[in-house]
């Protein structure tokens, strides 16, 4: 009854809110920003979290909702080339499916995509746990220069003020 | 944030470490605080302890050791007011500091609100350090 009454992109906007209080537990008062043009404007991530409140490591996921996952190639490929310390994509409404291990690692070795289930229960609450756990990315340090400068031009959906 | 030179990263880094596990385990036990309600308390007063330690050890390479903690939110103020940072986290430190006795030691019991309250100032806390002192705390490391 209440997935017929719910659009795709309501569904998608939920497990968004999931996936952003899952990656505030296991992070240290993150910054979590929706929607975010990563790391420029010609690329775009569901959910970019940066642990100790911007000053941190760069945690990036992609969310797919139900089970047509015919693109699901296209969105691994997309996370390998987006920079990000931890790289995840959050399947929700699909309970069964597990990416390709093969797809899931960096070419180089160094670095595993993440799986997060999103689930909802009989009464309709969403939690989000791993299926796969992430492996840290290599990535350059003058990436910190791109994210102060993400988060100084934008306000983030998700903080702890200090 | 205070571009203030770290002298000793190392132990910094190991306060900074510790603070993180206090915070984190602090948040799983605050799942069931009602049965945890002191180990939460406990876990956010020292969470901000030992993150105010890395703050204080990275600049001098010296870690105060206080009989009083109250001395150690006294130094605080003087690195803040130094370098003109935002007073709030020190607030939220002597707000967490003046409870340590009462959730360690004493006989009172640590009450929902006293709870929730010590869970959102060591947050905060933490979330101002991190926004003042990045340079000291040195969160950001390439992989």
């Amino acid at each position: 009854m209440r997935k017929a009454l719910l659009s795709s992109e309501q569904q998608e906007a939920r497990a968004k809110n999931a996936v952003a209080d899952f990656l505030s537990r296991q992070l240290i008062v993150p910054k979590v920003f929706f929607d975010a043009q990563w790391p420029n404007r010609s690329s775009r991530v569901d959910v970019l979290a940066v642990d100790r409140s911007g000053s941190g490591e760069i945690h990036v996921v992609e969310i797919k909702v139900g089970t047509a996952l015919k693109d699901i190639p296209n969105v691994l490929a997309h996370l390998v080339e987006v920079p990000a310390h931890f790289k995840y994509v959050a399947l929700f409404e699909n309970r069964t499916y597990r990416p390709d291990n093969r797809a899931l690692y960096a070419s180089d070795g160094m670095g595993r995509i993440g799986v997060i289930q999103v689930k909802e229960d009989a009464a309709g609450n969403l939690s989000a746990e791993y299926s796969v756990r992430p492996e840290r990315f290599k990535l350059d340090s003058s990436i910190f220069k791109v994210v102060d400068r993400f988060t100084a031009s934008r306000l983030p959906n998700l903080e702890v003020r200090p | 944030m205070i571009p203030v030179k770290n002298v000793d990263p190392i132990t910094t880094q190991q306060y900074v470490d510790k603070s993180g596990h206090f915070l984190q385990g602090m948040k799983l036990l605050n799942d069931k605080f009602e049965l945890y309600r002191s180990g939460v308390g406990l876990l956010a007063i020292h969470s901000a302890i030992s993150l105010n330690d890395a703050i204080t050890v990275g600049p001098t390479g010296k870690r105060g050791k206080y009989q009083d903690h109250a001395q150690a939110a006294r130094e605080l103020e003087q690195i803040c007011s130094k370098n003109r940072v935002d007073r709030r986290g020190v607030d939220h430190f002597k707000w967490l500091l003046a409870r340590k006795n009462a959730v360690a030691y004493r006989e009172v019991r640590f009450d929902d609100d006293s709870v929730k309250m010590a869970v959102d100032k060591a947050e905060r806390f933490s979330a101002w350090a991190y926004n003042y002192f990045e340079e000291i705390l040195g969160a950001k490391s390439a992989a």
